[in-house]
């Protein structure tokens, strides 16, 4: 066996378990069989001899049994349980390699390894490990063609092997784009952990905001088009009642958006909209975000809904990652609510309103009061991420105010609000995130989840007005390398992962352009599941039937198969064979068709049917020969 | 184009992905049924492009004798401008012959592989129905064109079968020159020009006067004769017969190295005396393919024209040409043999 072929097959092992390992969701524990791989490819590397088949038999049985063990107790998933599982037999069959049928064993392995983790990971990683998977298997069965026919290696396979694969690398992506769709399959669940966040559900309690400041996790990318100016407020959530602990929304009432070729929550001009292509990373909260206003909202095979702020929902958690576009204006919401929703204060705020008072003239204009109070807020607290615990039976905001002076943005940004409320202006809390870093290497912005941020909208002359009285801080900067990296994830996570019947009806007008194709602009691909479904349907029965037929016809010899194929054949040319008809009978109404060999094939099929003997070696070559000259007589 | 068992289980491989990326939606099992889909296309389209453009030309550089070992010269040629052929089988349809292999065919060039073969029965073959096949690049299609080969191969009897006999007539004296009181030198006679005969022995005098070629014969030069009569009339056994026919090649191949000059005495044919290994090639090419005749209307009769020694082998006892025995050496019973 060439060491070539050994290697080969040690890499695609190796990739099989590199792919689950990378995406972070297995029980490190479970898959720390692995190791055993490394040293049964190294024994199978420098030809040491394989275990035993009772020892591989043994612990292919234990294997079993933990993995039963594994999926109904230790990861309490049959999905993960399976990934540990197939790691483990790839470590138990690197001790069991004779055959070239066991290296193929191990590529199914390895393939099967890979499908597991493309539904545990978007990982740019799996795409690497991806690329290495496709080229060492076109090397590896080109080089098991070889091995099958049994002979040594002896041509140059270098070149060979580098065009198939680069072809198979084109073909992959050209059937990759080509292939019909469906938005969010059928009966699947995704396997994959979102990005954990907080602030963005119906109930957020105070200084939950402080754990993601420290998360450096990319969660949203964008490009912008339009004028605007930063910084940028990516408006998420808006929480209208305090009770001193927690925000809570308790004016929700979710309507459904109607769509046509977008979600319209306004009237607007396209043209004068900011449009925000948005890419969001898998989260867990239902939530979207945009810049405030957010007018209408472009996405394919979603549903969308609205609360009375104009915060915006899905109808369900971001398992995957989320594209859409939002489009923006830029002039101030107009109040149409109850003033009394967003003037809810809890109890014990009388100091705060005592502050506040004080800030204030009496005769200020509304926009003046809000101002003071966010200019008192900006220039007398310390912006830090390092609070302590209030003392008991103080408030936090109390803390904040009167105490440590030392908070982050929810601080700044409730405090701001009950000071509002307490001088009678409505206003409400708004959660999601501030600013962006611009990635020079692909030209878009990315926000982290350590730009969460919260601030204040509060009603003035009948419109929402956005206040942040958090004095700003400068965050971390990616470096050049990671930008580079974050730029491939953006491009992975673009035109891999999210790649979708959207991007596919673009090329196809793309490339229907030149042409003038009427039909392309029109095109329907949304229809083009239903129509899957009915081939899928009708191959599955298609490959039911023949598969019944194949183990009908097992129940015979080879020999008798042999020959009901014949009779077949000399049916369909439209001659009349019942079932009582003899071999004999047969040959004497094929007469006139002049078939030279069917005089042999029956000879041969009398003699072995009923004469006792089995058909081996060249007579049986020679009756399939014979058979296939006859379909061709007849044929012809 | 035939899946091999490894292939129907990557096209169900192919379809559970296609129903899992349909199930779940994930991009990244999309990719991974492409993948598997474009490795499908290619082994399909590869193996046509390998098969295409391919010229199988079949070849004898040695003779053929039944129940040995020979050579059949496989050539394989590929005609295609750029693209080189690998992995291919060159089968024949029946199984005489062992399959030829190659592992690379560049293009626009030919690769010769010679193939051991062993033909049971003397004969003539056509060579007949050969299969080009290939599994390239992978395991799961094999393609197989069918490529039919006109002319064919000639297959000499058996030789060597009749050793112990051989020795005998060799005993008897058979390789004593023939008896001649003359000296060495000593001019014999002046006759016909025959097949096998020194150019430098012409007799120009005479030949002009007779318009024929003649040459000169010395004592020295009175060739060794050996007439084999074989019996061909109508055999009863063919096993018989068979042997009687390698005997007969045998024979002719023994004594014609030893510097005999040999006639070959059939039903029907006749090859007149001769040497060397061209001869040889003339009476193996009739006993190639001699077969049973009904009557014996041999232009040449042994029994009217003795000359030198002769064998007569005979099909049976009751053979009609037991009337050359009184004029033969030694008479070989085929059924004996």
């Amino acid at each position: 066996m060439p060491l070539l072929y050994k290697i080969l097959t040690f890499v695609l092992s190796f990739t099989g378990c590199i792919s689950l390992l990378i995406s972070g969701e297995i029980n490190y524990l479970m898959s720390s069989t692995v190791t055993g791989l490394f040293i049964g490819y190294y024994r199978f590397l420098k030809g040491m001899p394989q275990a035993p088949k009772w020892t591989i038999g043994g612990f292919s049985v234990f294997t079993l049994l933990v993995f039963i063990i594994d999926s109904l107790i230790i990861s309490d998933d049959y999905f993960t349980a399976v990934a540990h599982l197939t790691i483990t037999f790839q470590a138990i069959k690197s001790f069991d390699l004779k055959e070239p049928w066991d290296h193929l064993q191990v590529y199914f392995m390895s393939l099967l390894q890979l499908i597991v983790a493309s539904e545990l990971t978007y990982s740019i990683a799996f795409g690497f490990m991806f690329i290495l998977f496709l080229v060492t298997l076109v090397a590896a069965i080109v080089v098991a063609h070889f091995m099958k026919e049994g002979i040594a290696l002896k041509v140059d396979i270098k070149k060979p092997v580098t065009y198939i694969s680069l072809m198979t690398l084109i073909i992959t992506i050209i059937l990759f784009i080509s292939a019909p769709r469906v938005s969010h399959g059928i009966w699947g669940k995704t396997h994959k952990k979102s990005v954990r966040t907080v602030g963005f559900s119906e109930r957020v309690d105070f200084g939950s905001f402080g754990v993601l400041k420290l998360d450096p996790t990319v969660i949203m990318r964008f490009e912008i088009n339009g004028d605007v100016k930063p910084p940028y407020y990516w408006r998420g959530l808006t929480l209208n009642y305090f009770d001193g602990i927690s925000w809570k929304n308790t004016l929700e009432k979710k309507e459904k958006i109607k769509k046509g070729d977008k979600f319209i929550l306004r009237p607007f001009q396209e043209d004068k909209a900011i449009s925000q292509k948005i890419f969001l990373e898998p989260m867990d909260t239902d939530v979207i975000f945009g810049l405030s206003e957010i007018v209408a909202v472009e996405s394919v095979g979603i549903i969308l809904f609205m609360d009375r702020a104009k915060s915006l929902f899905l109808p369900f958690k971001k398992g995957k990652q989320f594209n859409y576009i939002a489009y923006s204006t830029s002039g101030l919401k107009p109040f149409r609510d109850d003033a009394t929703d967003y003037l809810q204060l809890p109890a014990g705020v009388e100091r705060i309103s005592r502050l506040a008072k004080n800030l204030i003239d009496k005769n200020d204009r509304d926009l003046q009061k809000a101002m003071k109070i966010e200019k008192y807020l900006r220039e007398n607290y310390t912006y830090s991420l390092s609070v302590s615990q209030p003392p008991p039976g103080m408030s936090p905001v109390e803390d904040f105010l009167f105490s440590s002076k030392r908070g982050y943005c929810e601080h700044y940004a409730t405090a701001m609000v009950l000071m509002l409320r307490s001088i009678g202006i409505p206003a409400r809390i708004v959660t999601g995130f501030l600013g962006g870093e611009l990635n020079d290497y692909g030209g878009y912005m990315i926000v982290r989840q350590s730009d969460a941020h919260s601030w204040v909208e509060a009603v003035i002359d009948k419109k929402w007005e956005l206040f942040d009285p958090t004095p700003s801080v400068s965050g971390g900067h990616f470096s050049g390398y990671a930008l580079f990296l974050d730029m491939l994830k953006m491009k992975w996570n673009r035109y891999v992962v999210a790649f979708s019947v959207n991007d596919q009806r673009e090329i196809i007008k793309t490339f229907s352009l030149p042409f003038r194709l009427r039909f392309a602009t029109s095109l329907r691909l949304k229809e083009l599941p239903a129509v899957i479904y009915v081939i899928l349907f009708v191959t599955a029965i298609v490959i039911t039937i023949f598969l019944l037929r194949k183990v009908r016809f097992r129940r015979y010899e080879f020999v008798t198969q042999q020959y009901i194929r014949l009779r077949n054949h000399i049916r369909k040319k439209g001659i009349e064979i019942t079932p009582s008809l003899t071999p004999s009978e047969i040959k004497r109404k094929v007469h006139n068709l002049h078939t030279d060999s069917i005089e042999e094939f029956i000879s041969l099929y009398e003699e072995h049917r009923f004469g006792g003997r089995d058909m081996i070696g060249k007579e049986r070559a020679r009756y399939q020969m014979l058979l296939k000259e006859i379909k061709r007589q007849i044929k012809s | 184009m035939k899946p091999s068992r490894e292939g129907k289980r990557f096209i169900l491989s192919i379809f559970l992905i296609a129903v899992a990326a349909l199930n779940t939606g994930n991009n990244l099992i999309y990719l991974i049924f492409s993948m598997m889909l474009s490795i499908f296309i290619l082994s399909v389209i590869i193996l046509m492009i390998n098969m295409n453009g391919l010229v199988l030309e079949v070849s004898q550089s040695q003779p053929l004798f039944a129940n040995s070992r020979g050579t059949l010269d496989i050539t394989l040629s590929n005609l295609k401008k750029k693209i080189p052929s690998y992995s291919i089988k060159v089968r024949m349809s029946d199984e005489n012959m062992r399959e030829a292999y190659f592992q690379e065919v560049p293009h626009v060039s030919s690769v010769s592989d010679p193939v051991p073969v062993v033909y049971k029965k003397r004969g003539m073959y056509g060579y007949g129905d050969f299969f080009i096949e290939s599994s390239f690049p992978f395991v799961f299609f094999s393609k197989k064109i069918l490529s039919k080969i006109t002319g064919g191969v000639i297959v000499y009897p058996e030789i060597g079968v009749s050793d112990k006999i051989i020795s005998e007539m060799i005993r008897e004296g058979y390789e004593k020159p023939a008896s001649s009181t003359r000296k060495a030198d000593e001019f014999a006679m002046i006759r016909e020009f025959r097949y096998g005969d020194d150019w430098r022995k012409i007799h120009w005098k005479a030949s002009a006067k007779t318009a024929k070629m003649m040459v000169m014969e010395y004592a020295v030069d009175e060739p060794r004769k050996l007439t084999v009569i074989l019996d061909n009339l109508m055999p009863s056994d063919p096993e018989s017969f068979e042997k009687a026919v390698s005997m007969a090649a045998s024979i002719s191949d023994r004594f014609l190295n030893e510097g005999f000059f040999i006639r070959l005495i059939t039903c029907r044919k006749v090859i007149p005396f001769g040497s060397g290994r061209e001869h040889l090639f003339k009476i193996l090419d009739i006993l190639a393919v001699i077969e049973g005749q009904n009557s014996w209307e041999c232009p040449l009769s042994a029994e009217t024209e003795p000359e030198g020694l002769t064998v007569l082998i005979l099909n049976s006892e009751h053979s009609p040409l037991k009337k050359f025995i009184s004029v033969s050496n030694t008479v070989i019973y085929a059924a004996t043999l």
